[in-house]
């Protein structure tokens, strides 16, 4: 049910993404204050400043953003999808098959594209080890597809930890700054952009579906859902998004699975709401992350998913708190 | 064509023929005939495991029969979309899994999901019609609370709750008597069969509960549970001999002041 407060809640969101992008582009190693920011994006002149802010900081700063609504939605629709609370965008091992690719690729030398590409390319190759062993004719069971995912996950952790061993000290550095997720080198570009603008569409077109399926299978199919299509449809969607959340950022962890939460538990539980909600609070919420990462022992930037994890497990136990004892 | 035929075709709400389910190599059912006119109330009868449920997810495409086919207002059931079939059938089923929160409110208007189109939200009178049916069962002041703190026969309530929300021409009900207690079970039955008169509409209930069965339906499927079955009107299905035989087990008949009642000897 649609209430006045979701209302309020997404302007306020809205409100979030709009300062959390200012906190982003004011902070870093050279000091830009507000008012320099806003006069600088209206300016022609250009300078050490303007280069800074339109060069490095603001692409940086979509980047976050794109990620973090790319990471939560999927979160999102794969707990729906699973019906289970615990999966996040990860669980299916997307970011496993693309974590091999991406550790072979900086292991044979390439840069920024190419990683980014293998990795991609890693996440296709999981997600379609998954789907073809887990389809059936009869659809695919929530239960079968989340055993496949986890096991594969496995499978391609072992293998992780094979190449972390046997590589050189120099490249297991960038291995594991890159599993941890990293904004240094990110670029969304228009593919990353377009994903996320049609994942949200699609989903608000079955948004009102999700909520049904979210109270049961089978009573989403007596009310008029083609559960077996829809999970199919949800199932590649969520695939795709967190592919390119993986390639454009490495695995970032906790804002998929935390963000959908958070909102669930502060009354957003409609997905006509939740959708909306999750892209712009996952999104502000890696910007600000990316944020305090690069600036807090600058000129060291710290891996932002060590940042996400350190403001995102006391901020969802206190929600989770408060709203446990309002129960009562 | 006249408006007497007319009348004949839509009349009839729910027909199968030759319909033939099994489940696990085990046959249910052989050759079922039925025809449900607007208004009619079905019972179905029989032993554990003889195939109560199977025939009632049939009858909503959630499983598909080994053979033949089932007509809804002259529509064979594979050509309705799942929207259109949601709009005619709706059933109460024995199981509910919620390991998502949701409120009482909101699990009452998802009845309303086939009724609406893709863009549009629910409207205030889609709203009303979720508060009335939360009212009819008496948990209107649940509205609020999560749907996993509630007990059984609340849960139950709230499943009927949905199905009235849902207002399909065809109700399907699967043991509607389950958690609830002796004065709710024929409070919910006398409101859903007042549904059925009202809209002109269909009722089919799988029950254990002969006396139930045998006062809320006016007729009766009995299962034997080896494919075969008997059907009819309730006052010539039910009589001790049928009922015994169904259930392997003799069945008595006691009269008292306002009917009477089957029971297990």
């Amino acid at each position: 049910m649609i209430q006045r407060r979701h209302y309020l809640l997404l302007l306020a969101l809205a409100a979030l993404a709009l300062i959390s992008m200012g906190v982003s582009l004011a902070s870093g190693s050279v000091d830009i204050g507000f008012k320099e920011i806003i006069a600088q994006l209206f300016s022609t002149q250009e300078g050490l400043e303007q280069q800074v802010i339109f060069d490095l900081r603001l692409p940086r700063t979509y980047a976050a953003f794109v990620t973090g609504a790319l990471l939560s939605l999927s979160g999102v629709i794969m707990q729906v999808l699973l019906r289970n609370p615990l999966a996040d965008p990860y669980i299916l091992g997307i970011s496993g098959g693309a974590s091999v690719a991406a550790l072979g690729a900086i292991l044979l030398g390439f840069g920024g594209i190419g990683i980014a590409n293998a990795a991609f390319a890693g996440a296709v190759v999981s997600i379609a080890i998954v789907f073809g062993v887990a389809a059936s004719s009869r659809g695919t069971s929530s239960t079968r597809l989340l055993l496949t995912g986890v096991v594969l996950s496995a499978g391609w952790g072992a293998i992780i930890n094979l190449l972390l061993t046997t590589s050189a000290n120099n490249s297991v550095y960038s291995m594991l700054f890159w599993m941890m997720g990293d904004l240094s080198q990110s670029s969304v570009g228009i593919t990353g952009t377009l994903v996320l603008a049609v994942g949200i569409v699609l989903m608000m077109l079955k948004a009102k579906s999700l909520n049904v399926l979210n109270l049961g299978e089978q009573h989403a199919t007596t009310l008029g859902v083609d559960v077996t299509k829809l999970k199919g449809l949800l199932f590649f969607a969520t695939s795709i998004m967190t592919a390119c959340a993986v390639t454009i950022a490495g695995s970032i962890g906790f804002v998929g699975l935390v963000v959908p939460h958070m909102l669930r538990l502060l009354g957003a539980r409609d997905h006509r709401i939740l959708i909306p909600a999750s892209a712009l609070l996952g999104g502000s919420f890696l910007v600000l992350a990316d944020s305090i990462a690069r600036s807090i022992i600058s000129p060291v930037q710290l891996p932002v998913g060590v940042i996400t994890a350190i403001i995102g497990v006391p901020a969802f136990l206190i929600i989770l708190r408060s709203n446990a004892s309002s129960q009562r | 064509m006249s408006s007497a035929a007319v009348d004949q075709a839509s009349n009839s709400l729910l027909t199968t023929k030759d319909l033939s389910l099994s489940i696990g190599g085990k046959q249910l059912l052989q050759d079922l005939n039925l025809d449900l006119v607007c208004g009619s109330r079905l019972g179905i009868l029989g032993q554990n495991g003889t195939g109560k449920t199977t025939l009632l997810h049939a009858l909503v495409n959630l499983i598909t029969a080994d053979s033949g086919d089932i007509y809804i207002s002259g529509k064979s059931i594979v050509e309705l979309s799942r929207m259109e079939l949601a709009r005619k059938t709706g059933i109460l089923l024995q199981q509910s899994s919620d390991e998502m929160p949701a409120t009482a409110m909101e699990f009452v208007l998802t009845g309303r999901h086939p009724h609406l189109p893709t863009w549009r939200w629910e409207s205030s009178q889609d709203q009303n019609i979720a508060q009335q049916a939360l009212a009819l069962m008496q948990i209107e002041p649940l509205a609020q609370r999560d749907i996993r703190s509630l007990s059984g026969g609340e849960r139950q309530r709230l499943a009927i709750a949905t199905l009235l929300t849902q207002e399909p021409a065809i109700y399907l009900l699967d043991e509607p008597g389950n958690h609830l207690d002796i004065a709710m079970q024929i409070k919910s039955l006398e409101i859903l069969t007042s549904k059925v008169k009202s809209k002109n509409a269909a009722l089919i209930m799988a029950t254990h509960d002969i006396n139930l069965a045998a006062r809320f339906c006016d007729q009766i499927l009995l299962f034997l549970g080896d494919g075969r079955y008997i059907l009819g009107k309730s006052e010539d299905v039910l009589s001790t001999e049928n009922l015994s035989l169904a259930y392997d087990c003799s069945i008595g008949k006691a009269s008292h002041e306002n009917g009477y009642v089957f029971f297990p000897i």
